[in-house]
């Protein structure tokens, strides 16, 4: 009868549902609840409410159409009647169940986690195992089970009316609220993680923005509505929100759900609005990572005007060093003037290109040079390294031993330092200096870059 | 030349250059600012607005990742005076007005915040958490916009 029930609801088994038993697929979800947060979570996270609210809708006007079956021994919750209608609505909603299934294998989906508050998983594991006694025959169904009672325990347990009256609104609304994305407690760890990684070691600024616009859409995603009153409008009223507030990346997918702290106000206002103040604060942190000297300051007001004062002291640094260079710029003797006034493009000739790129490369070494200085702040050790090295290994660089713009180079030269590993090099495997001596087929320009690997 | 080999041994060399975000946008921007610097000098008429300009754009050409790099690069092209740093002086008068009069935390901390939006290029088209993060962003270009152009002038003088 419940086999029937189930192939005329027409579930589909995607292979991870098809583990054999609930308690697998608890042991996957823990360990999914705790790898680390990564860019391809955020879209995980979010749920799908669009496919679900078609689904729901099928699912709902299929079970009120169908027959209801004889009562079973499957005790959910220990509410008489309505232990039918749950099974049912279980058969009917494993194809949602068997979505986030899949949203949870193609990524570390965080909807891991019924089991990782303990008063759910253990419901959870007296209730799948009556189940699995009964209904062995479908594991799928026993998936669904183990998922959903916990949703079915708790609204049964707060609930002391039918939480499933046969009309369509209030299954909707509880069903809702299923798939539970890991609470937030649990994320603390992952969110703290996540900005750890990120302000220890250099700063990496792609990197940085990656995970910072996940890691708070992360965080905040992870966390859930648990209301048990009026859901819809808040529900609506906190997708609006999310859709200003969120910078999701998918279109589809940007709905956060917000549980609500022990001994905190349940209101959605508040919800939102401690949401939005754990964002700007952890933005926060990250930024006075940034910032020096803001580790000494405390509140936020204060870290707001260092911040602020340290970006208007380099925008004032910067003009001044455009003022600087816009009045070097018109007495800057130039040796390769004339010759950097060619067409600096590949369409000109050997000589020039390379001589272009020796420009750059002095420049970009100089800039950088200085970068390590700043950063390590060791006394610039004068001496002929860099620059000279693909010289001298190159066949074309000896070409220009005898051009003028060695002169250059030579007082140039002497800003040189040792580089770190830090900034390093990009330098010499450097694009526009390694890529163009090779595109002018220069036989020793490959030689170049291996032979300075081999001297590591 | 026993110098400089001696000298090789003590580098060490990164084998994923363009990995390193800091310096892929140090090399994007020498690569865009030297030559405009180049051919500003050779049409003659460079004045400290144009320079500005080009840093200005080099700067946004670089750092196209970001968001405030497209409000600063609509700011250049509709205006040939960049108002990215005509904000800082205005930000100072605010910085002194709000501190004036002495509201309540929330008040000020919400100033500030504004405050901080213009000084981002586009920063009040953002709501507060994005505009944070692209402050971050915004600051590390910064730093490493003011270390190009040092060693930039370095080099020239």
């Amino acid at each position: 009868m419940e086999n029937e029930l189930f192939m005329n609801a027409g579930v589909s088994h995607p292979p991870v549902m098809t583990a054999p038993s609930s308690s697998s697929a608890m042991l996957k979800w823990v360990s999914m609840e705790t790898q680390p947060v990564d860019p391809s979570l955020s879209r995980n996270l979010f749920w799908e409410k669009s496919t679900e609210q078609s689904i729901f809708d099928s699912a709902l006007s299929s079970l009120v159409s169908s027959p209801t079956p004889s009562n079973s021994n499957f005790s959910v919750g220990g509410v008489g009647g309505e232990n039918v209608i749950m099974r049912e609505l279980i058969g009917k909603l494993g194809n949602i169940g068997d979505i986030y299934g899949i949203t949870a294998s193609n990524g570390n989906s965080c909807y891991a986690t019924p089991m990782s508050s303990p008063p759910p998983g253990s419901m959870m594991e007296t209730k799948t195992t009556t189940p699995m006694a009964e209904l062995s025959g479908d594991p799928g169904f026993a998936e669904r089970a183990a998922r959903f009672s916990c949703f079915g325990s708790r609204s049964f347990n707060s609930r002391t009316n039918s939480p499933f009256p046969i009309n369509n609104e209030p299954p909707i609304t509880t069903n809702e609220k299923m798939p539970r994305v890991s609470s937030s407690p649990v994320f603390k760890p992952l969110a703290s993680h996540v900005p750890a990684g990120e302000s220890s070691g250099e700063f990496s600024r792609k990197r940085r923005t990656k995970s910072k616009q996940n890691s708070p859409s992360a965080v905040s995603s992870s966390k859930e509505i648990e209301e048990k009153e009026d859901s819809d409008p808040k529900r609506c009223k906190k997708s609006e929100e999310n859709g200003d507030k969120t910078k999701s990346i998918d279109p589809y997918k940007d709905y956060i759900h917000v549980r609500a702290r022990r001994g905190q106000a349940t209101d959605s206002h508040s919800l939102a609005e401690r949401v939005r103040r754990e964002k700007i604060s952890e933005r926060m942190k990250l930024l006075q990572d940034l910032v020096p000297g803001c580790n000494k300051v405390t509140g936020k007001a204060l870290m707001l005007d260092e911040i602020i004062n340290y970006v208007q002291s380099l925008q004032r640094q910067v003009e001044f060093l455009s003022m600087k260079l816009s009045s070097v710029n018109t007495r800057l003797d130039f040796n390769m003037d004339a010759l950097l006034s060619k067409d600096i493009f590949p369409s000109s000739n050997n000589l020039m290109h390379h001589q272009q790129v020796l420009r750059l490369d002095s420049s970009a070494e100089t800039l950088l040079g200085d970068h390590h200085n700043k950063n390590l702040q060791l006394n610039p050790d004068i001496t002929s390294n860099n620059i000279i090295n693909p010289l001298e290994t190159s066949d074309t660089s000896r070409s220009f031993i005898h051009l003028p713009t060695l002169a250059h180079f030579s007082d140039s030269i002497s800003q040189y330092s040792t580089f770190s590993e830090d900034d390093l090099h990009s330098i010499i495997h450097m694009g526009f200096a390694q890529n163009r001596l090779q595109e002018l087929n220069q036989g020793s320009s490959n030689q170049v870059p291996s032979h300075m690997k081999a001297e590591l | 030349m026993e110098r400089q080999i001696i000298n090789k041994k003590k580098r060490v060399f990164s084998l994923e250059p363009n990995k390193n975000p800091s310096a892929v946008f140090t090399r994007k921007y020498t690569s865009h600012l030297v030559p405009a610097l180049k051919k500003l000098n050779m049409n003659k008429n460079s004045s400290k607005q144009t320079v500005k300009h080009e840093v200005d754009m080099a700067l946004a050409l670089s750092a196209q990742e970001f968001a405030w790099s497209r409000f600063l690069l609509q700011k250049l092209s509709s205006s040939t005076n960049p108002t990215a740093t005509t904000s800082s002086s205005d930000g100072i008068r605010i910085l002194e007005r709000s501190n004036k009069e002495g509201g309540n935390e929330e008040g000020e901390i919400e100033e500030k915040l504004m405050e901080l939006q213009k000084l981002l290029p586009g920063g009040e088209e953002m709501n507060v958490e994005e505009m944070l993060s692209e402050i971050g962003n915004y600051i590390k270009c910064l730093e490493l916009q003011t270390i190009a152009l040092k060693s930039i002038v370095q080099d020239s003088t």
